[in-house]
């Protein structure tokens, strides 16, 4: 009964105000234990640790701490989604430094002790802050030396370092001898942009790849045990003395407005702010009974668009923007001279992050500050939100960043931590806001609809000379946070829209048209419609999704195997050594597609399907086997090759397993997932309306990955999804002859395109098509 | 009124009212971290507890319903095992918490209690499914991360161990 203990992380409710007091250059926390960190001890020591108080990326303080008993605290703006950016970024700094990887912790996503690098989003996290943390560790091993050489009286070059003790041949002195509990002191060049992803450090020259020792090894996961004992601290997990458990209870339309409530039950209190209604207590099932219990009159609302009509919706919307995102020759003028013209018009549906845990936020509002924390991936992002919210200087916020449930992209963590805030400022307590299953299925930002328009012609030789593809998606300028909005507070999030990447192929003439779209049924309610923010990858797995399939389209109309038709047109190396080792693991068979049964009468057919994509300088290329069940209209993956590319690799076994993982997830997503929503609101409000792949439905994948030690480390997150789409959808084609269009490609939109192609009437576009 | 269960070998004393989920009993009083919070509509398994050596979802069952009963968390299963096997002392891991750190199996772990306890059940009846049995029991758990495979690799590698 009552106030729950608090946990072990209670330590970190240090302000930062209070953390500026204590003195501008360090803080000294008591008794700290490793484990708090979120991963195991590594030295079992709980002496007094110095921790730097300066953000300024020039500081080599503000990157690393080297303690006295030689372990090592590294400091990142980063956080873990759980795809091991905490053992990959420990690695990298293990190996400049020059220390066991079990003497190194990071420190995450804590905005009063980490450097902002942005947020952890587009797979950019090794990307972009390996570099980084890279140079401060480098510069950082550089500061030990130079004290080793004056503490030994012998020059730097003379000295070397192995397992955190400098040598000069005959004497040793360690790390934790040479810094004695103080600061390094030291200054960096800071060359690019003082945070964020421009964030660009100088100095010593860093390692050649040629010496890795750590960086390259299948390291195992800190974080994994933990997970697999129950004592891994999520951010569901946290809680904080005289915390009150919140729920939010939202709008059944998108723009309904409150017009009354009844008095709670079960103990709880009301929280009200114009729109933005929920309930606290002290007892969190007294919280969930009084939330769902509560009578409250809202007024209707209904400015969504049909199902039916999104796509024509989306099309007719007039632009936010429109961008040639790249363009070779004249594509309009090489496709009318063309001697065969295709077009198609492809489909993406909304789709949901669907996290297996819902969103929470600890939040202790209080005399003009903030303590916050949050699931987020963006601590510095969040941070902002936060203050504009609450209406409190930037500065007066602390955000300290928990690992959530996977999130995929940004999903109900940001928005979650906004309501735990409001409902603190609005009580007065610390207030812990878990969001309830049916909160996150209906308000996680989603994963948008988009729509394309293919054009592409061939010469009388059936080679291509023209393609064209416009498509209508998200602006994404920035994201809405719902709460704020219901509180008549609105704070929008800045975000990202990317369309970067040119097509793979050689093509004469070419054009990306980009129609940068607000959210749907935006323009009907004051700029709130159904809020999106990307899933993994950020647009690409839509544009790969229409590129990929109506490349294959043109194969087929050419009368090219699919693998042989990309390998004509690659121009680049890497992208051709990706599809050929794909296609070699893949045993394909050359042929043009359809293949020889395709028109059979068996009921299930079998066919294999490849594409390819290039992310952010990672280079995929999948081969997907499936079966098509005539009669159900069910399409079965079996297996999957997925082959890629990201320079130099950090952790080979960690990648190929986020590889295989991501693989599967989007094979869920290619195949049933699709937010259903009426005219007022989202109505997959769990997981029977919206539904994911399940063990007996899981292909076998065959990951491969083309390791380049001297290549810069490209991200991995994401990319590996955007070619299994449109895999899929060509290996169907294979099977069975028809061009699926429509993402996801469900039982029902395969049945129809075999019943329509029975009845010898040409496909049409009911089939979600435009 | 007081309710008395029986956790991870131990008893304990809750005020929660009797229609209280379980799991917010194993969270919030008792401040166990390895049942999750996931739907609280029984679809996903991230909350599933053993009952009598039973997979069950604690977000469904009353604290009243286990009154009596032995009720085992993710924390518990190491205990569970010596038990069962009649070892003196608890080992560190049980072998499926064992299999699950040699084949890697989280990327977010959130889902990763429950399916390690739906493991365990499997086990305890088929101490040596074949992947089809596997993927058929595990069928009802959902994991977003996408680690079905290496959570049937994981499987079969503790039911080789204990082979």
């Amino acid at each position: 009964m009552g106030t729950p203990e608090p946990t072990p992380n209670d330590h970190q409710r240090f302000t930062r105000s209070a953390l500026l007091k204590g003195g501008g250059a360090l803080i000294v926390l008591i008794g700290v234990p490793a484990a708090v960190w979120g991963i195991a001890s590594t030295t079992g020591s709980d002496a007094p640790t110095t921790w730097p108080a300066a953000l300024d990326p020039s500081a080599l303080d503000s990157w690393l701490a080297i303690h006295a008993d030689g372990t090592v605290t590294a400091f990142t703006g980063k956080t873990e989604l759980g795809q091991g950016n905490r053992t990959a970024l420990s690695q990298i700094v293990a190996e400049e430094l020059d220390v066991p990887f079990d003497r190194v912790q990071m420190v995450m996503g804590d905005t009063a002790t980490c450097v902002d690098q942005g947020p952890t989003v587009g797979s950019l996290t090794i990307n972009l802050a390996g570099p980084q943390l890279r140079q401060a560790a480098a510069d950082g091993r550089h500061a030990l030396l130079t004290l080793a050489a004056t503490k030994l009286d012998v020059p730097a070059r003379n000295l070397t370092v192995e397992n955190g003790v400098v040598s000069d041949g005959s004497r040793r002195v360690s790390y934790g001898e040479l810094i004695d509990g103080r600061l390094l002191g030291m200054a960096i060049p800071v060359k690019g942009k003082a945070r964020g992803f421009g964030l660009a450090l100088g100095g010593v020259r860093p390692k050649s790849a040629r010496k890795y020792r750590i960086v390259g090894q299948s390291v195992p996961r800190v974080d994994i045990p933990a997970k697999v004992t129950g004592e891994h601290f999520y951010i569901q997990d946290v809680r904080v003395p005289g915390m009150l458990h919140g729920r939010v209870i939202r709008p059944p339309g998108l723009g309904s407005q409150l017009i009354s409530h009844g008095k709670p039950s079960h103990g709880a209190r009301v929280v009200r702010l114009e729109n933005f209604l929920g309930v606290v207590a002290e007892r969190e099932w007294d919280a969930i009974k009084a939330a769902e219990e509560l009578e409250v009159k809202w007024s209707d609302w209904a400015g969504l668009p049909t199902m039916d009509e999104v796509y024509s919706y989306i099309r007719k919307t007039p632009s936010l923007e429109d961008t040639v995102v790249a363009h070779t020759g004249n594509a309009a003028k090489a496709l009318a001279g063309a001697s065969r013209r295709f077009e198609a018009s492809y489909t993406t549906a909304v789709q949901t992050h669907g996290s297996i845990g819902p969103s929470c936020a600890v939040a202790d509002v209080k005399d003009g500050s903030a303590t916050v924390w949050s699931g987020t991936q963006g601590p510095n992002v969040v941070r902002a939100a936060l203050a504009d919210a609450l209406d409190i200087p930037v500065d007066n916020v602390h955000v300290i960043t928990y690992e959530a449930s996977g999130c995929y992209g940004r999903n109900g963590s940001d928005p979650a931590t906004i309501d735990a805030a409001l409902m603190s400022q609005l009580t007065g307590h610390p207030v812990r806001v878990q969001w309830m299953r049916h909160d996150e299925h209906g308000w996680d930002p989603k994963g948008p609809a988009t729509v394309h328009q293919l054009r592409g012609g061939l010469d009388a030789k059936g080679e291509i000379v023209g393609w064209d593809h416009e498509a209508w998606i998200p602006a994404f300028f920035e994201t809405t946070v719902i709460g704020s909005v219901l509180a008549g507070r609105t704070v929008r999030m800045p975000s990202l829209h990317l369309w970067e990447d040119p097509i793979l192929y050689d093509i004469p003439a070419s054009r990306q048209l980009a129609h940068y779209q607000g959210d749907i049924g935006s323009a009907e309610n004051d700029g709130v419609g159904l809020i999106s923010a990307w899933i993994r990858s950020p647009v690409q797995l839509q544009l790969t999704f229409a590129s990929e399939s109506f490349f294959d389209e043109l194969a087929a109309a050419a009368g090219a195997d699919p693998v042989e038709w990309r390998l004509r047109r690659l121009t680049d190396p890497r992208m051709t050594a990706v599809l050929k080792a794909a296609a070699e693991a893949a045993k394909w068979q050359t042929r043009p597609s359809p293949g020889p049964n395709a028109r059979g009468a068996s009921e299930v057919a079998r066919g294999r399907g490849v594409a390819t994509s290039l992310r952010g300088g990672t280079y995929n290329a999948a081969v997907a086997q499936v079966e098509v069940d005539r009669k159900s209209g069910k399409i079965r993956v079996s297996h999957m090759v997925m082959v890629q590319d990201n320079g130099m690799t950090i952790n080979p076994r960690a990648l190929k397993l986020g590889i295989e993982a991501n693989v599967v997830q989007t094979v869920s997503r290619a195949l049933i997932e699709e937010v259903t929503f009426d005219r007022s609101n989202v109505t997959s409000l769990d997981w029977e309306g919206y539904p994911i792949i399940r063990f007996t439905d899981v292909p076998t994948v065959d990951v491969i990955s083309i390791d380049r030690p001297n290549m810069r480390a490209t991200g991995s997150g994401e990319p590996s999804c955007n070619p299994v789409a449109p895999a899929i959808g060509n290996a169907v084609y294979d099977a069975v002859g028809i061009r699926l269009r429509s993402l996801p490609m469900t039982p029902v939109r395969v049945k129809a395109a075999l019943e329509e192609r029975a009845m010898k009437r040409p496909i049409s576009h009911r089939l979600g098509a435009v | 009124m007081a309710t008395k269960i029986t956790v991870n070998g131990k008893s304990h004393s809750t005020e929660a009212a009797a229609d209280t989920p379980l799991l917010y009993v194993l969270r919030d009083d008792l401040e166990l971290r390895g049942p999750k919070f996931g739907c609280g509509l029984s679809q996903c398994g991230s909350c599933a507890v053993l009952v009598d050596g039973k997979e069950t979802r604690s977000c469904v069952t009353p604290v009243a319903a286990v009154v009596g009963k032995k009720v085992t968390t993710l924390e518990g299963l190491p205990a569970l095992y010596a038990e069962e096997k009649q070892l003196g002392t608890a080992p560190g891991l049980h072998p499926l918490q064992q299999a699950w750190i040699d084949e890697q199996v989280p990327q977010c772990g959130y889902c990763q209690s429950g399916m390690i306890i739906m493991a365990a059940d499997l086990l305890s009846q088929n101490p040596n499914p074949s992947d089809t049995e596997i993927k058929q029991a595990m069928d009802p758990h959902l994991c977003r991360c996408a680690t079905h495979n290496a959570i049937v690799r994981a499987i079969k590698r503790a039911a080789r161990a204990e082979g």
